[in-house]
């Protein structure tokens, strides 16, 4: 059902384009997703610094259950104003597991866009396509495994993500 | 399906907490994730050893088998390989398990034994004939005799699944006096990668009329729509995985089958009793 609506409020928002911020701006709010590579929903911060952008995702749903929670970093740069990012992060997932976690460590590629669906001056949406491979695994008393340690590379190890953020925030 | 989530956690979270059977994935599952390993005698002496706090990690340990067609012999390995061992051997290091090892699985009562049997009998992907189904059904069965005697004679309760993704080779083995005489037995039609990743995945019709009882099935390659044709059938699933991640995980608490195949038997069963 939460991927269904993820999906459904991805399609509206790619209905058109918001200028981006012209100036240094900090913005908040959630962070949605299609796929199950982490919680549906998450929550995050951004700067943005003329085409440059900082992204904190953290996930306080997975932190208050204690289950598995996803927390990352991203960093982008705006093809050209307005336009398209290309982004680069990291992503730590970690897994309940007797008495300890297990920790995923991936890289994330992606790109990501302004949208211009939301009616309010403070409030934006951004979407954004998500490729994360899994380069290092390792936990407790648990075998760690690099990459280029996998036997042979599967569907297990890639994640592909398609990504809705809506924020609200504006320039300093 | 026995429910570990509390009342408090199902408020809290929301969850309700999965709890299969663990099978040691082609009797491979150190946590390595070694492919050449898949179905080798010592693959499958160290996945004996797998243990979480001194007890198995595992339910029961996935066995592969192959006729080799040139060599008219039934092996343990996951595809044709002419220095496989007979399957015997795999056979017969579990029922020395079953004999020797103080706690049998983590259970501690039911040992799950899982015989796979590939369809592939030569190095051009040539199926079985029909006097190879026979004998390769043969085999199975005369691996299963090895490990029942010597669960009966530990007092281990034995549950064997016989899966394939050749219904033919089901049918076989599903139409012999002696499968009908193991009391705890189970057909299962395996799904791997959709064609043409693979060239050995079935179609469900091609399994009209054969009594299944579990489907197993990689839970991201196959469609909600595939997955829902599988519910119909009221069988139980096996979700097979090549790394545990979290989309697996994931699977595992939409789906909540009845086991897990997993050649992380340690890591997925401290997930499971965290």
């Amino acid at each position: 059902m939460g991927r269904k609506l993820v999906s459904l409020a991805i399609a509206i928002g790619v209905m058109g384009v918001r200028p981006a911020q012209a100036e240094p701006a900090v913005f908040g709010g959630i962070d949605v997703r299609t796929d199950l590579g982490t919680q549906w929903m998450r929550a995050g911060a951004a700067v943005e610094i003329g085409r440059l952008s900082f992204d904190a995702i953290v996930d306080p749903y997975g932190y208050w259950t204690r289950e598995q929670h996803d927390s990352e970093v991203l960093a982008g740069w705006a093809l050209w104003p307005a336009g398209w990012s290309l982004m680069g992060g990291w992503r730590v997932s970690s897994l309940p597991l007797l008495g300890t976690r297990y920790y995923q460590e991936k890289a994330i590629l992606g790109l990501a866009a302004p949208l211009s669906a939301l009616p309010l001056r403070h409030l934006r949406a951004r979407i954004g396509f998500e490729w994360a491979v899994t380069l290092v695994r390792h936990g407790p008393d648990l075998p760690t495994f690099w990459l280029w340690q996998e036997d042979e590379l599967h569907g297990g190890s890639f994640n592909l993500g398609l990504v809705l953020r809506l924020e609200a925030g504006g320039a300093l | 399906m026995r429910r570990l989530c509390s009342a408090a956690v199902l408020l809290a979270a929301g969850c309700s907490r999965p709890d299969p059977l663990i099978l040691c994935h082609n009797a491979n599952c150190t946590g390595k994730l070694v492919v050449h390993r898949d179905d080798t005698l010592e693959a499958l002496r160290d996945s004996l050893a797998v243990d979480v706090d001194g007890r198995p990690a595992w339910d029961g340990i996935e066995i592969d088998t192959v006729w080799h067609g040139a060599q008219e012999r039934c092996t343990f390995a996951h595809q044709v390989r002419d220095k496989a061992p007979d399957a015997g051997e795999a056979a017969a290091l579990i029922a020395d398990h079953l004999l020797t090892a103080e706690t049998p699985s983590w259970n501690g009562s039911l040992f799950v034994l899982k015989i796979e049997l590939k369809p592939v009998v030569g190095l051009d992907l040539e199926q079985h004939d029909g006097s190879q189904e026979r004998q390769h059904a043969e085999c199975v069965l005369d691996m299963v005799d090895t490990v029942q005697a010597a669960a009966a004679a530990a007092g281990v309760d034995l549950e064997v699944i016989a899966d394939s993704s050749d219904d033919g080779l089901l049918r076989e083995v599903a139409r012999r006096p002696r499968w009908r005489d193991i009391p705890r037995r189970r057909l299962s039609a395996d799904f791997g990668a959709p064609r043409p990743f693979t060239p050995d995945t079935p179609k469900l019709s091609d399994f009209a009329g054969v009594p299944l009882d579990v489907i197993e099935f990689h839970p991201g390659w196959l469609t909600d729509a595939d997955v829902e044709a599988f519910r119909s059938l009221e069988v139980d699933f096996v979700l097979w995985m090549f790394s545990a991640t979290p989309e697996l995980l994931a699977a595992i608490r939409t789906y909540d089958p009845e086991y897990v195949n997993t050649g992380e038997a340690e890591l997925m069963r401290r997930w499971i009793e965290r």
